[in-house]
């Protein structure tokens, strides 16, 4: 048994994984058999053994996410709706776009099988809007499906009903937040819902609905062929199965790998990325992408691991870390960093909309050399009020704050020195 | 009534009400912007943040927006805490980032809940020293003025006029702090009801047009409770008074008539009491022909000569007020008085009104019509003959049950139907 269950089939075939391909190497052969012979609690039992936690970033566990959702009468009458989220915005990371764009036949496996888990009769995948190449992959791997009876209206001869369809987002990182996603595939203004209710008590349309990372779905069928049992052996850490890691920044070889959960931060720049590139010091790690604590130096022994990196003050976010050298300037990447999210902030609630664009004016004054004394103080407060739980309608502003409010921490006195000189000692050419 | 715990005294608060409505009921001060009784919760401004405590060992308790908390019996709260009090006054520091200060300039002056809101968190000093943001603003018909500088993105203007008036034409755009409330293109707001976005927005984003070419501030007005005499559903209003001129017409709360909302005919129809060519002062015809302007007390006297004089009926009219036809009934004497209403019509009004008192037929309130499960009008333009009536048929259609179609179906011509029977399954 395979110990990369998701690229297995990507390395060895390099490319695109085709439908000759995926089923050549027993591909949707899982999916026949869970929809001919296995229950849909089986399915769930089976997804709840195997502790698979949510890869899109907050880790939850995705069999118990799947326990939520009404079944059979108690649904009531109408569709449910099985959502992967695919609009990996977050800066930093490339690893869904990578399974998408390599192994499509994985992700549409992993929805027949998760939708048959939730009996959900309607499946989307909403997409990032510029992955032009993968919405035609999707579609074209789609329509082989259908063609062959994976999809429709009797998948597999079962008599089961499946309709999958690819939405491309407007393009909005909020997108990202599963109830703003669902506010976008009704057509509405991607503005994230209240919640209670969550997604699977009423979701699409009101409908029990379940919202799944890409990587998490592309896990499934896996874990339904060989057993919770393996997929807890394939981790070498407190959490089960593997991840896909990427690593960008000054290092010799950025790019993604998939290791076992809980390899360490080290082993996964030293060994897969080739190390720091010469001239150049380590001084800071988002682990999870953007919208994740910095992790520095000291912490470099840690397993990704979700408890381990969240014990360190950070999150395990989406794997795929961005490392800040000792060329970057603390205080400039912060700005960038604020830039983003206070562009993504949906407008909805004050914190998020007129806090964060407030943080990035200060930190542009900081850089580019009118910082006042007291910045950093009104900084640490805006920090305080804005991030943390039930400031802010949703977690938006709440990530935001994370890559912030740690820069505060470890990097202070590059923030001091900014004030104290009235100008940025980097250069930013380098 | 539960009883709840704010700063350590007891509360009754009416059951299913927010923490928000309770807090205000019991006249604490708590700030809020999104929040409006007629649209609910939606949780955006974060202005009206409170402390909750799980128990009365709980000494730290964690951030909670009032108005999206649900009151319970022997629930704790703090509005005074400090960590609750800096996080309001932090709240309005980030919306008067790019809040113009033109209060002095602004129409919404003396009414401005911003303003109020801002006095009561104490944030008076300004530390954003970046540019404010600026927005082109649009021509959107003779009675609103739009100054989009100075919203604060509490989305009651959108909540409003779509969810509760059913509007189409008014739209949320952009994000960030470069949100935009407004229509795709200039032009007048379709929606018979938008005169309301005046009372509904906490500050001047939306102004009444013709009172701001006064230049009159509500300091400067002389202001009466009364009764709309647009049409008979008698909506409470506020008429006031500057210069001996009708200045503006606002809403009055009436729980079971208008609530909080007018139509615009109601708000923007009444300045033909300011027509010069409406007589001001009693006067008589010289022999000459041309109008005397005479006192009050010489003109009655001139009348009730002519009047004794035993040749002079009164004809009322059923559009004027109660007052006036009563007084001229008086004048004239009673089997000199004609109501001005045909003998059919009398005939036909009367047979109603018979059919009311005999308790066969139940006259609802406003307030019941708008909690109606069905709504059948019959024969009526209500939009021309009772406009406001229109906006609370709008609310039962939200009432329908499953049996009833999505959309109310208005055709135009004289009969608009408020549910399309012909869907019903």
């Amino acid at each position: 048994m395979s110990e990369k269950p998701l690229t297995e089939r990507i390395e060895s075939e390099g490319g695109l994984v085709t439908m000759d391909a995926y089923e050549g190497s027993g591909g949707y052969d899982v999916a026949r058999r869970v929809v001919t012979s296995m229950s849909s609690e089986e399915v769930q039992s089976i997804v709840r053994d195997s502790n698979l936690r949510g890869r899109g970033g907050a880790g939850f566990p995705t069999g118990v996410k799947w326990g939520f959702v009404p079944m059979g009468d108690a649904a009531g009458d109408g569709h449910k709706y099985l959502v992967c989220n695919g609009d990996e915005m977050e800066p930093g990371a490339f690893k869904d776009r990578y399974l998408i764009e390599h192994d499509p036949h994985l992700l549409v496996e992993g929805m027949i099988i998760g939708a048959y888990a939730i009996q959900a009769d309607r499946g989307y995948i909403f997409l990032r809007g510029e992955f032009h190449e993968g919405a035609r992959l999707l579609n074209g791997a789609i329509a082989d499906a259908k063609s062959k009876g994976y999809l429709g209206d009797n998948i597999f001869g079962s008599g089961v009903r499946l309709e999958l369809a690819v939405h491309r987002s407007g393009g909005r990182y909020i997108c990202g937040e599963e109830t703003a996603l669902l506010n976008a595939l009704e057509g509405k203004r991607a503005q994230p819902r209240s919640k209670p209710p969550f997604p699977p008590a009423s979701g699409a349309w009101g409908r029990p609905t379940i919202v799944n990372n890409v990587e998490t779905l592309c896990n499934v069928p896996s874990i339904i062929g060989n057993g919770a049992q393996w997929f807890h052996g394939l981790g070498r850490g407190e959490d089960a199965g593997t991840k896909l890691f990427g690593v960008s920044g000054r290092v010799n070889n950025p790019g993604l790998w998939e290791l076992p959960m809980g390899t360490t931060i080290r082993e996964i720049i030293e060994e897969h990325a080739g190390g720091m590139q010469e001239g150049y010091r380590l001084r800071g790690i988002l682990p999870g992408g953007a919208s994740t604590d910095f992790l520095v130096e000291e912490h470099l022994d840690l397993p990704m691991d979700y408890g381990t990196i969240e014990a360190a003050g950070s999150r395990m976010g989406t794997g795929t870390m961005i490392i800040m050298d000792d060329t970057i300037c603390p205080v400039d990447m912060s700005r960038n960093l604020q830039h983003f999210f206070a562009q993504e902030s949906c407008g909805f609630c004050t914190p998020c909309r007129d806090g964060l664009p407030w943080l990035e004016q200060l930190l542009t004054d900081i850089e580019e050399g009118r910082g006042e004394d007291g910045d950093l103080e009104l900084l640490d407060r805006n920090c305080e009020l804005i991030g943390g739980a039930g400031k802010t309608f949703c977690l938006h502003a709440y990530g935001a704050i994370e890559p912030m409010a740690s820069a505060l921490k470890y990097f202070r006195e590059d923030f001091e020195t900014h004030i104290r000189d009235g100008r940025c000692p980097y250069n930013h050419r380098g | 009534m539960p009883t709840i715990y704010v700063d350590g005294q007891p509360y009754e608060v009416k059951e299913g009400e927010n923490l928000l409505q309770a807090c205000l009921s019991a006249g604490l001060d708590l700030p809020y912007f999104c929040w409006h009784p007629a649209m609910g919760s939606v949780g955006a401004c974060r202005q009206c943040a409170v402390i909750q405590y799980q128990d009365e060992n709980d000494e730290r308790g964690r951030l909670a927006m009032a108005c999206m908390t649900a009151v319970a019996q022997g629930a704790r709260f703090s509005i005074e805490a400090s960590q609750a009090k800096e996080f309001r006054a932090e709240v309005i520091e980030w919306l008067m980032l790019n809040h113009p200060h033109d209060c002095p300039v602004c129409e919404e002056g003396g009414e401005c809940h911003l303003q109020d809101m801002t006095v009561m968190t104490g944030h008076t000093f300004r530390r954003y020293r970046g540019q404010k943001r600026t927005f082109r603003n649009q021509y959107l018909g003779p009675f609103l003025n739009h100054e989009m500088n100075r919203c604060i993105t509490c989305y009651r203007c959108v909540r409003y006029y779509r969810d509760y008036a059913g509007g189409t034409d008014l739209e949320a755009f952009g994000s960030r702090d470069r949100m935009y409330f407004g229509r795709a293109d200039d032009g007048v707001l379709e929606s018979e009801f938008a005169g309301n976005l005046v009372e509904v927005c906490p500050t001047g984003v939306f102004t009444d047009k013709p009172f701001s070419v006064t230049y009159t501030r509500k300091w400067d007005l002389q202001s009466a409770p009364s009764v709309c005499p647009g049409c008979a559903l008698g909506c409470n209003i506020i008429p006031s008074e500057r210069y001996g001129r009708l200045m503006r017409v606002h809403n009055r709360y009436h729980g079971e008539v208008n609530g909080y909302f007018l139509c615009d005919r109601g708000r923007f129809g009444a300045g033909f009491v300011n027509s010069d060519s409406r007589f001001p002062h009693a006067g008589v015809r010289t022999e000459d022909g041309s109008f005397e302007a005479v006192t009050e007390d010489a003109a009655l006297e001139r009348l009730s000569e002519v009047i004794r004089g035993g040749s002079v009926i009164g004809i009322g009219s059923p559009r004027a007020s109660v007052e006036a036809n009563f007084v001229l009934r008086a004048l004239v004497g009673e089997e000199s008085f004609s109501n001005g209403i045909g003998d059919a019509d009398a005939k036909l009004v009367q047979g109603a009104l018979e059919i009311m008192r005999s308790g066969a037929f139940r006259n609802p309130s406003m307030k019941e019509v708008e909690a109606a499960d069905a709504v059948l009008v019959l024969g009526e333009d209500v939009s021309n003959t009772a406009p406001r009536l229109g906006l609370a048929l709008r609310q039962s259609v939200g009432n329908r049950s499953s049996r009833w179609p999505a959309r109310p179906v208005f055709h135009s011509g004289r009969t608009r139907v408020c549910a399309d029977m012909r869907n019903t399954s």
